[in-house]
């Protein structure tokens, strides 16, 4: 009953307006005639009684203003009515409405571009049904300090049995796959997956249907599922590929489904075999496989964590010499996949948060000088009857129309901005194509510019509505002065502006040294003019044995004897990471008791004797390879610098003998030891060892390196054409220069201090126009000042030392306080450094100085501006 | 006299002219005038707090508003109680002599 007679009312007050309004009037004035009439009777005459009344009334401005805001619908109405005069007011003044929205679209563009990033990597759930209960397993091996391994096909097979916290457990193996179809080889990235995979993912096929338990049994016939991607690019999306045979290596294989788009796990996938499972014929030290897990609807990952444990730790009992010490860690699979990039692109975020801080400085000292001037206004609505609470409310309103219009602007910038950010980071980043714009990013950018608008219209607007009534009048009666106050709120946004900037440029410095310093780490080969590429020589045509070193050989004696080639050779992996992948091996040194760090093992790479010299990889001591290590001569192996210096300290290991595991039959004899060649730009080499391909051609795929006196990317044809003039079904891929192997290990790193840059850069701007807003305000306000020191003497150089030393002050104050921010802060990025503490001074100091000399670039326009006022025209301007 | 006005609460001013009112039709002025005398010159309602919240009754429906002569033959807005408004008198009356019995116990019994 009252709700409803509220709700006639609003609709009154709203609807007839005009009428209440005048009733309103009318009932007031009838209340101030019947209190004089009153007066009137107890012996006052008119004038005087109607003085007294008015005055008891305290205001009828003041008491309608008050019923109005008692009134159902007031709330709405004045916002209405606030929204409508802020329009208004920020239309009179384009200039300031645009410099302020354009600063504003800038740092929410910049900041929701990051956010759908880091929302696309690290927040949103992977595109799977409950995508959230899929788990990674990852073996891990304390004792010998082994993580990120993969696993062995019969534990695998244990923990499926003897767990009950999982609704599905499914293996994999990915790695390359050979797809031929038509005249061309094409290489595509294939994986094997156990039968449990896709009902684990609960996606069905798009066409036809994913793989069964049945398909890899002995006697199946071979059967593949394509992605989406492979199925648009190779059969132009035709559905009757279903049921198709294609030629996958020699075999040929039934295509029997498509996936739908966004299915590719594991990352990069484009074919999926059945993966044949036999533990009984596996052994438990042969851990090749990747396993991942759906937790049952009421498991918990700390207790599937725990059964698994449990599993471990009798597998361990049962089988100690290949199980002991080794057990597995569970890691929700979004987390695992994305776990490195939190760092680098929280980071990142952080900073171009920053920079929205030092926008909504200068658009809040905008607003305060706007204020200043605006200060006769609020004094007459003061007067008026408007409240102070109204006042406050009319100014946020006005800043939240700012901040609303530059997210809207801010949110056409980062859609551009996002397509340039997925140009600059790198590509063998996990769920780069799942970043865009979605709800959360919209959610984002109006939360962003909903905080902005407060965070910067708040201090201005309890600024302006604390001024006294009368002191706003007399004082906006000269010439739109402001009280000190507005002054120093004026100065501590410069001060937190600096601050900030600081902050950001001391991040960004150490951010670039350490990659100038990365970039100039020694690898420990020599990249310039070494063309790289990988190629497969696999299948029935070539099994493992010496025919396929054979290819090999022929291979890179054909392209070795092409004009401008001076050598050629292959290695089963890159350095750098080049191949993404490495093969590890434990071995024994002969004639020693055996010791953890021995069975922590070294790198292994098969390589033929012409790597060396093609990487100019130095000699330290003995020999590399030669044509005549082969299967049958004594059995060789090379190793690196840090091998040599951690197994065999003070001595020489030319001679040495080891046995590497898996082939124990017999120990290899050390002939030679080389340079170290890093894994990582970052990360100092590991022990290496190197066998001669001749006596390991188990390996399908080398990359071959060629180094010749001519631009690498001149040999891409000829050598391509030299390997298909000896099979044309051998593929050929990966073909790059070295140094854009180089460079890709460098690239995230390069894509993380360009963006810290970048909006180091931008704060920089902003400070600078901030600076110079100030310094200019400030020589306008004091024009009359200056105009009278001058009439009574003062030179130009004091004219501008008063001004400098003002806005130099505050540059002071905000570096001060920026040191201390940035000592607290930049203490994050410290995983992100190499060769710089988090403290570095020469990076400090650098910083200062540019921030300095921009304020100080900042402020000397309007200072020399401030001593060519003429004396006469300022005072007369009274 | 000042600090007990402005700390009139709500509950009490609304109470206090549903009260006024209850005796016949009066206009601003009047109710003012009638809780002065009412309660012995204690409370003075002043404009400002006086007319937000006859406003606010007539929107909850407790008053109801007419426009008449005024005793110097002003056209003047009179509020009476509507029938609901005479419910929520002894629905508010009940409650605070609940209330006033409750905190004279309370303050006597220390």
């Amino acid at each position: 009953m009252t709700g409803w007679r509220r709700l006639l009312s609003l609709r009154r007050n709203l609807l007839r307006r005009p009428e209440v309004e005048r009733e309103l009037g009318e009932e007031i004035s009838a209340y101030v005639e019947l209190l004089a009439a009153e007066k009137i009777r107890e012996g006052m005459d008119a004038a005087a009684a109607r003085r007294a009344a008015l005055l008891e009334v305290e205001g009828v401005e003041q008491v309608k203003e008050r019923v109005r805001e008692a009134r159902a619908g007031a709330v709405m109405e004045t916002i209405l009515q606030d929204i409508r005069y802020g329009v208004r007011v920020l239309a009179k003044n384009p200039g300031f409405t645009a410099v302020a929205i354009v600063t504003l679209a800038l740092g929410i563009g910049a900041n929701s571009a990051i956010f759908s990033v880091v929302n696309a990597v690290l927040l949103r759930p992977l595109p799977y049904p409950d995508s959230e209960r899929i788990v990674s397993f990852e073996g891990v091996n304390p004792s010998k300090g082994i993580t990120d391994s993969n696993m062995s096909v019969p534990d695998f097979a244990d923990w499926r049995a003897q767990s009950h916290a999982f609704e599905h457990v499914a293996g994999f193996v990915a790695g390359g796959s050979l797809l031929v179809a038509g005249e061309e080889a094409e290489r595509v990235f294939g994986t094997s997956v156990t039968g449990d995979f896709f009902p684990l993912f609960r996606t069905d096929a798009m066409l036809g249907r994913g793989l069964l338990p049945g398909d890899a049994e002995k006697g199946a016939p071979p059967v593949a599922v394509l992605s989406h991607g492979l199925w648009l690019r190779r059969y132009g999306g035709d559905p009757s590929v279903v049921g198709r045979q294609i030629m996958v290596g020699r075999e040929s294989t039934e295509v029997v489904g498509v996936m739908p788009p966004g299915f590719n796990y594991p990352e990069r996938t484009e074919i999926w075999f059945p993966f044949p499972l036999d533990p009984a014929a596996e052994r438990r030290d042969n851990r090749y496989l990747e396993v991942v897990a759906r937790l049952k609807a009421d498991a918990a990952l700390a207790g599937a964590q725990a059964e698994l444990d449990a599993v471990n730790a009798r597998l361990a009992q049962g089988y100690a010499e290949t199980n002991s010490g080794w057990g597995v860690r569970l890691t929700n699979l979004r987390e695992r996949l994305t776990g490195n990039m939190r760092t680098p692109l929280l980071v990142i975020l952080g900073a171009v948060a920053l920079v929205l801080l030092i926008a909504c400085a200068n658009v809040a000292n905008l607003l305060l000088a706007r204020a200043a001037s605006r200060g006769r206004e609020f004094a007459v609505r003061d007067a008026l009857g408007a409240s102070r609470l109204r006042i406050v409310r009319q100014l946020l309103t006005e800043s939240l129309l700012l901040s609303l219009a530059g997210g809207a602007a801010g949110m056409l910038i980062s859609l551009w901005l996002t397509q340039l950010l997925v140009g600059l980071i790198p590509t063998n980043t996990p769920r780069l194509g799942e970043i865009g714009p979605d709800a959360r990013v919209f959610g984002f950018a109006l939360a962003a510019s909903l905080f902005t608008g407060l965070l910067f219209g708040l201090a201005p607007a309890l600024q302006a509505s604390r001024g006294n009534l009368n002191e706003a009048l007399k004082e906006g009666g000269r010439s739109g002065g402001e009280g000190a106050r507005g002054g120093r709120a004026r100065s501590a946004m410069i001060v937190s502006e600096i601050a900030l900037s600081f902050m950001l440029l001391a991040g960004a410095g150490l951010l670039l040294r350490s990659f100038l310093r990365l970039r100039d780490v020694n690898p420990g080969f020599n990249p310039g003019g070494v063309l790289a590429m990988r190629i497969s020589a696999s299948g029935p045509k070539y099994p493992a044995g010496p025919a396929r070193a054979e290819v090999y050989r022929q291979a890179l004696e054909r392209i070795g004897s092409l004009p401008g080639v001076e050598s050629a050779g292959a290695v089963l992996s890159l350095p750098l990471g080049g191949d993404t992948f490495n093969v590890g091996r434990s071995f024994i040194r002969e004639g020693r008791p055996a010791t953890p760090e021995e069975s922590a093992g070294a790198s292994y790479l098969a390589a033929t004797p012409g790597y060396f010299r093609a990487l100019q990889i130095p000699l330290v001591s003995g020999r590399t390879f030669t044509d005549q290590d082969t299967e049958k001569s004594p059995m060789v192996v090379v190793v690196n610098e840090t091998m040599a210096r951690r197994f065999w300290p003070g001595e020489s290991p030319v001679g040495k003998r080891i046995t590497i595991w898996r082939d124990e039959k017999f120990a290899r004899e050390v002939v030679g030891v080389v340079g170290d060649t890093r894994s990582a730009p970052g990360e100092p080499a590991g022990p290496q060892m190197y066998v001669p391909y001749a006596q390991d051609p188990n390996w399908g795929s080398l990359s071959l390196v060629v180094r010749s006196s001519a631009d690498p990317a001149s040999l891409v044809a000829a050598a391509r054409n030299e390997i298909h003039a000896l099979d044309k079904a051998i593929p050929v891929y990966n073909v790059r220069p070295m140094r854009d192997v180089v460079a890709a290990a460098l690239a995230e790193r390069r894509a993380s201090t360009l963006l810290v840059g970048a909006f180091a850069l931008l704060a920089l701007l902003l400070s600078l126009v901030g600076i110079y807003g100030v310094t200019a305000y400030y020589v306008t306000q004091r024009r009359h000042e200056i105009g009278v020191r001058m009439a009574l003497g003062a030179q130009a150089r004091h004219v501008l030392g008063l001004v400098m030393a003002q806005s130099l002050r505050l540059t002071v104050a905000g570096l001060a306080l920026g040191l201390f921010g940035a000592a607290a802060l930049t203490r994050v990025l410290e995983s992100l450094l190499y060769g710089v503490r988090p403290t570095d001074p020469a990076t400090f100091a650098a910083a200062a100085a540019l921030l300095g000399a921009v304020a100080l670039l900042a402020c000397l326009l309007p200072a020399r501006r401030a001593t060519k006022v003429d004396p006469l025209i300022a005072l007369r301007a009274e | 006299m000042e600090q007990t006005q402005t700390n009139l609460l709500q509950g009490t001013l609304d109470l206090l002219i549903l009260k006024a009112l209850s005796l016949g039709e009066l206009h601003g002025l009047g109710v003012s005038r009638r809780i002065e005398q009412i309660t012995g010159g204690t409370f003075q309602v002043k404009p400002g707090s006086l007319f937000p919240a006859l406003h606010r009754m007539e929107e909850s429906g407790w008053l109801v508003p007419s426009w008449g002569e005024s005793e110097n033959n002003r056209r003047a807005k009179f509020y009476r109680l509507s029938r609901a408004g005479r419910r929520q008198l002894d629905a508010e009356t009940r409650e605070w002599k609940r209330i006033a019995l409750a905190i004279a116990q309370a303050l006597e019994s220390a």
